[in-house]
């Protein structure tokens, strides 16, 4: 049936399908409603589990126990509360916790502009915790693919063994649109661990054998169990290379935009061609260096000053150009000013 | 494709009508995308509700220029409109005192909102007699707000 659907239930919608059963959360803007939706959803079926916890922090240890104890589980947060969780995330990759944590992006550092979007925390949720790991990440831009994505982002996670993340932003998780839930199809890849209860487990955030067994100075040990979770990662990526190229005949300029960006320019598509990454990490290197190869201007618009444009100049060896949309501004006229004086500035 | 804009501060019921508009306009038929954009206060502080229909799929859900803007409040965004409906000295396109018949007709400003509601139903043509409000309309105050947006309706503007 179509309904009118917020991003927010429709990320919470997609957790369900997918075969979430517990979330653990703190509220917090711009995505308090999908924890609304938990609780609402945990008085009616008591399979699902549901923690408003003290903090980001117990709700990011509480998600990976879960998971540990072989639940389906995910949380969602907003920029504050995703560097209190980061500890935890790192903890995470170490003990294999597939499970999901959602960031829609606000305007920060700090509290920042609390209900105002953004797509800064890009760099955050790649390496905001200790060490190496390799998260993997996907930003959809309208109220289907919050429903597509999060279940993908569950199957993802199944297969990497770890936390994923699903990328929004406030403009996103308030966008209503009208969508059939019920009738878009997703797969869903079964639980892959065993829950907690059959026979020894141990779960440590210090570097381990195959065994559990702690093995804090023996430099092979760890480059073998890295290597072992970034093979497993990039195959776990592969799977999903997830991106939008919409290419305008005759037009030297590509636009890359992603999230809320994304839809905002698309009226631009007549003029320029568009690239659109779905999943943001790991960076989609290969696909970025097809599409650019052939044009003369590339323009990162985003809403960060500049954090994914890095990533496209990392993958593909060249300077790009940057609007970066800041504050909380995503209006097309000034977006179409700022990549008019982009192109000026090329033509001097 | 119209574009429509509500702008006031929060208690204003910006998101009920918004989502009320929205709601009607899927159930003719449309595809539509409402977007709310507001300060972090509930109380007192700018809201603005961004709703875009059309025959197909919303590309673009933001709005720059309207073609309708519906200004509830002096705090409220102000935006390049083709029309503005306002309450009483907050443009100089169409005034009208909500508030005023809110409380004359109903005993509270804020029905004023609901009789802004039937006006936009009338600029945009919907029939309103085509669309269940009442399922539509939260329960509370259900009659009242049926009235209200049936009195917005009816204003008779420009007595043409």
């Amino acid at each position: 049936m179509k309904r009118l659907v917020s991003g927010n239930e429709a990320i919470f919608q997609g957790a369900v399908r997918a075969g979430a059963s517990y979330f653990a959360g703190y509220p917090i803007s711009p995505t308090s409603e999908i924890l609304q939706q938990a609780a609402l959803y945990s008085e009616e079926n008591p399979e699902f589990r549901f923690l408003q916890a003290e903090d980001e922090i117990a709700a990011a240890i509480a998600t990976i126990s879960a998971s540990l104890a072989g639940a389906k589980s995910f949380s969602a947060t907003s920029g504050p509360g995703f560097s209190l969780m980061q500890e935890a995330l790192g903890w995470g990759h170490v003990v294999e916790a597939p499970c999901v944590f959602v960031n829609s992006m606000r305007v920060g550092p700090s509290t920042g502009m609390p209900t105002q979007p953004a797509q800064s925390d890009l760099l955050q949720i790649k390496a905001g915790s200790a060490g190496d790991y390799y998260p993997i990440a996907f930003y959809p831009n309208s109220v289907r693919e919050c429903f597509q994505l999060t279940a993908i982002a569950f199957n993802a996670a199944e297969e990497s063994l770890s936390p994923t993340i699903l990328l929004a932003d406030a403009f996103l998780s308030h966008l209503y649109e009208i969508v059939d839930l019920e009738d878009t199809a997703t797969e869903v890849v079964p639980r892959s661990k065993e829950s907690l209860g059959r026979g020894q487990r141990l779960f440590t955030g210090t570097v381990h054998d195959k065994m559990g067994n702690v093995k804090t100075n023996d430099p092979e040990i760890y480059r073998r169990w890295l290597w072992e979770l970034k093979d497993r990662h990039d195959r776990a990526a592969e799977k999903y290379p997830l991106f939008e190229y919409l290419p305008r005949k005759g037009s030297e300029t590509l636009l890359i935009a992603f999230g809320i960006t994304s839809r905002v320019i698309s009226s631009l598509k007549d003029r320029f061609s568009i690239f659109r990454p779905i999943r943001i990490y790991p960076v989609l290197e290969k696909e970025l260096n097809e599409v650019t190869r052939s044009y003369r201007h590339i323009i990162v618009v985003e809403g960060s000053d500049g954090q994914y444009a890095s990533w496209v100049e990392c993958a593909i060896c060249r300077k790009v150009m940057r609007v970066p949309c800041l504050g909380g501004g995503f209006k097309l006229r000034w977006i179409q000013s700022q990549i008019e004086e982009c192109l000026r500035g090329t033509t001097k | 494709m119209k574009r429509i804009v509500f702008t006031g501060v929060g208690g204003q019921s910006v998101r009920v009508i918004s989502h009320v508009l929205a709601m009607a306009l899927k159930e003719l038929g449309y595809e539509v995308a409402l977007l709310f954009d507001y300060d972090s206060s509930v109380r007192n502080t700018r809201i603005s509700a961004y709703l875009t229909y059309d025959e197909r799929p919303i590309e673009n859900p933001m709005i720059d220029e309207a073609d309708i803007l519906i200004r509830l409040h002096e705090k409220g965004d102000q935006l390049v409109a083709q029309k503005t409906i306002c309450d009483t000295g907050l443009c100089t396109d169409e005034e009208v005192p909500f508030g005023m018949l809110g409380i004359e007709k109903f005993g509270l400003a804020i029905f004023g909102n609901m009789i802004a509601l039937g006006r936009l139903f009338r600029l945009i043509d919907l029939d309103i007699s085509h669309i269940q409000l009442e399922k539509l309309l939260p329960k509370s105050y259900l009659k009242e707000n049926l009235k209200a947006i049936q009195l917005g309706y009816d204003l008779n503007l420009y007595e043409d």
